[in-house]
């Protein structure tokens, strides 16, 4: 009776596995993707994305502060929310470094060249005094040029904004304005007549892109640091779906041949193993979907390391069991002492392991991390996985009453 | 297959094996010396793009473009792997540079948009202050774990195989690091997980080697001789070494084969360095702890007369 009870417990068990690997594998309807794929955060090296690590630097336009830097990172926000991307994360790294991070965004050149621009706008009279700046612009925008072709940008100015314009134009009629962004003079418009009203125009050669573009940054207002680009990763989301499609392959064509090892060299326990080791993946998963880990490349790999680890772990454990089985155990008490003796080894190994990917954590990078916190969700799961599920799932096996042979490990004489 | 590995006598020829490990750890020191890391992006700043041209580009041509801004000799251009286009025509490169100035990647964008139209497949730029940081915290990070490793092993066991375990583990950091010298395989950020996962992997074979060696150690048969001993543990723990060693090595060679450009080097980097840690614990760890512990034995009976050292 029990044994039937085991077995019944053991099919569910396989049922369920089974079952949810199935849907979680299975495509979404409405995405044409693995269910998984619904819950899984993706790294932008999977996603396709932009990446940037700015650095604040002394220069012309301010020295380095946290305040400023603080503010630099609300003025990106703005500058990418004009973009119209979702889910950007800006973020201050350190004294002096702001961290940019945008997904799914089309035009890569152009979000890299929108938040790295310091967009000092400044209209310059002859004498080379500063005349209005875009701390005086209220706000800007779009219109058709009035000579026909091409677009301007209107401004509209506020505070002493309007005085001190008109007061500049009326001083140099006839004279040039200079209209400067960082230090780059974008147009250098004759002024015919003074003007008055707070209405200021920045003329060129734009198309409708170029002069939106420019809107935005006066918008967006300037930064108040100079900020280095210290770093960029641009990913397409071809290339990152490319590489998810491969890993996906590789790990899938990785994980049969290793699960088709265990099967031909351990037999029914290995088949065990396989159980155990299903189970490992599916905690492993959960775990990792639980505390919102952002799967990159990196990542995945240490994933699937780790399931190396779990296979280490049983490969341990059984090969004890064997050792005491041919030395005349019979099979539970041989079981018993395999694992007994077995479990200390393995946790001395994921321990050194453990510890080596507690340390990448600890000091890692960027994807490095993303590869630490992965191995080391894995390398402790699998000490629980393979020191008590295992050893559970082999009893229930026994217990069913039909596997009760030592040939079943591989054992082929029993010297008693 | 499992009674052959079972009867060699590894400890038999282990002063040959030792010296071929130090021949070999020394031919990669001397490569990484001379010829040296084949050092990426992240180690040397500059600039990667991958890009793809919707037309049929040569690799002359997007070469020429790129010596336009930078001039001639200093950036490398080539063929990538087509991924994902919709024209039968596109053609995809690499092209590396140092770093560049704001104007110069704009030339660049607008000189490669004169052949053709095209699109970024990714790009990476890496200033030379923050390649100097991932360096520096990359050697930290292995010698801190490093030193973890063998204050954990000293705890748990005993000092001669701390040190012995730290012996094997440099030699699969040397061999490693030397093969990649050798073959030039481009190292950038991930490797240094690579590297610290060899780490652990090869510490990890390594204890579960000591682990039987100390058991035996303390129940040895009688007139059983320390190498026998020893000897008997190896052949005790070979099957199972191989067996995750084999598994590992499988996925890794599934990623090597199926995994695309941007996990090779670090596939590769973990298959050379694993099958060192298999290696190294029979023959570097375990082999010279018996050495050492042989030497010790002889000059106690040599100098007290007495007993053998006991661990």
């Amino acid at each position: 009776m029990k044994g039937a009870w085991n077995l019944v417990a053991l099919a569910v068990l396989v049922a369920l596995l089974g079952g949810a690997g199935w849907y979680y594998a299975s495509p979404n309807p409405d995405t044409g993707k693995a269910r998984i794929m619904d819950h899984m955060k993706l790294g932008l090296d999977l996603k396709g994305g932009v990446h940037m690590v700015l650095e604040g630097v002394d220069s012309e336009v301010g020295e380095v502060t946290p305040d400023k830097i603080a503010k630099a990172k609300t003025v990106i926000e703005n500058r990418i929310n004009k973009l119209g991307v979702s889910e950007p994360v800006v973020q201050i790294d350190g004294n002096n470094r702001i961290i940019v991070q945008i997904a799914d965004v089309q035009d890569t050149d152009k979000a890299r060249e929108i938040i790295g621009k310091t967009a000092v706008l400044k209209f310059v009279d002859p004498e080379g005094n500063t005349v209005i700046d875009g701390n005086d612009v209220e706000s800007a925008g779009v219109a058709t040029a009035q000579s026909g072709s091409g677009y301007v940008v209107t401004l509209k100015l506020k505070g002493d904004g309007p005085t001190k314009f008109f007061e500049a134009t009326q001083k140099f009629t006839g004279q040039i304005i200079m209209i400067m962004l960082d230090e780059e003079v974008i147009s250098a418009p004759t002024v015919d007549e003074p003007i008055p009203g707070g209405e200021a125009v920045i003329t060129g050669s734009f198309t409708a892109e170029e002069a939106s573009t420019l809107a935005d940054l006066i918008n967006g207002g300037a930064l108040p640091v100079k900020l280095d680009v210290k770093e960029v990763r641009v990913v397409t989301a071809t290339l990152g779906a490319d590489s998810i499609a491969k890993s996906a392959k590789a790990g899938l064509i990785g994980m049969i041949a290793v699960l088709l090892f265990m099967i031909i060299l351990y037999r029914i326990p290995g088949l065990m193993a396989n159980i155990a080791l299903a189970v490992y993946s599916v905690l492993t998963m959960a775990f990792l979907l639980a505390i919102g880990n952002v799967f990159t490349l990196p990542g995945i790999a240490g994933v699937l390391l780790g399931i190396g680890m779990a296979v280490d772990g049983n490969v341990i454990i059984f090969e004890r069991i064997r050792e005491e089985l041919r030395n005349g155990k019979g099979l539970r008490s041989g079981i018993d002492a395999g694992f007994h003796r077995a479990y200390v080894t393995v946790l001395d190994s994921q321990i050194t392991t453990a510890i080596a990917s507690a340390i990448l954590l600890w000091l890692g990078t960027g994807p490095v991390k993303g590869f630490a916190i992965t191995l080391l969700v894995g390398t402790v799961l699998s000490m629980f996985t393979a020191i008590t599920f295992t050893r559970w799932l082999i009893k229930l096996c026994l217990n069913t009453g039909w596997f009760n042979k030592t040939s079943l490990f591989g054992v082929k004489e029993v010297a008693r | 297959m499992t009674a052959f590995l079972t009867r060699i006598n590894y400890m038999k020829q282990a002063r040959v094996w030792v010296i071929v490990s130090v021949v070999l750890s020394l031919i990669s020191l001397v490569a990484l010396f001379t010829v040296g890391l084949n050092k990426g992006l992240d180690f040397t700043g500059g600039l990667l793009l991958d890009v793809q041209f919707e037309n049929q580009v040569t690799m002359a041509q997007v070469q020429g473009a790129v010596d336009a801004v930078v001039g001639q000799g200093v950036a490398q251009v080539q063929n990538a792997e087509v991924k994902g286009a919709q024209s039968p025509d596109a053609t995809e490169f690499f092209i590396r540079t140092p770093e560049l100035s704001a104007e110069q990647r704009t030339e660049l964008t607008t000189g490669l948009g004169a052949l053709g139209t095209y699109k970024t497949i990714s790009e990476d730029l890496v200033s030379g202050s923050v390649s100097g940081e991932l360096t520096q915290r990359a050697i930290l990070a292995i010698a801190i774990a490093a030193i973890l490793q063998v204050v954990y092993i000293w705890i748990r066991f005993q000092f001669k195989f701390g040190i012995t375990a730290v012996l094997a583990l440099l030699h699969d950091v040397v061999i490693t690091l030397g093969l990649m010298a050798i073959f030039q395989v481009q190292i950038n950020s991930a490797f240094v997980a690579a590297i610290l996962t060899v780490l652990g992997y090869s510490m990890n074979d390594t204890v579960v080697v000591i682990d039987r060696i100390r058991e035996n150690l303390a129940n040895r048969r009688k007139g059983e001789s320390l190498e026998d001993m020893t000897t008997r543990s190896i052949q005790e723990v070979i099957f199972r070494s191989l067996a995750t060693g084999v598994s590992v090595q499988m996925m890794l060679i599934a990623l090597l084969i199926w995994g695309g450009d941007s996990i090779w080097d670090f596939s590769m980097t973990l298959l050379i360095g694993i099958t060192s840690g298999t290696y190294s614990s029979i023959f570097i760890a375990a082999a010279l702890w018996l050495f050492w512990e042989q030497a010790e034995t002889k000059r106690h009976k040599v100098g007290a007369g007495g007993k053998p050292a006991k661990a």
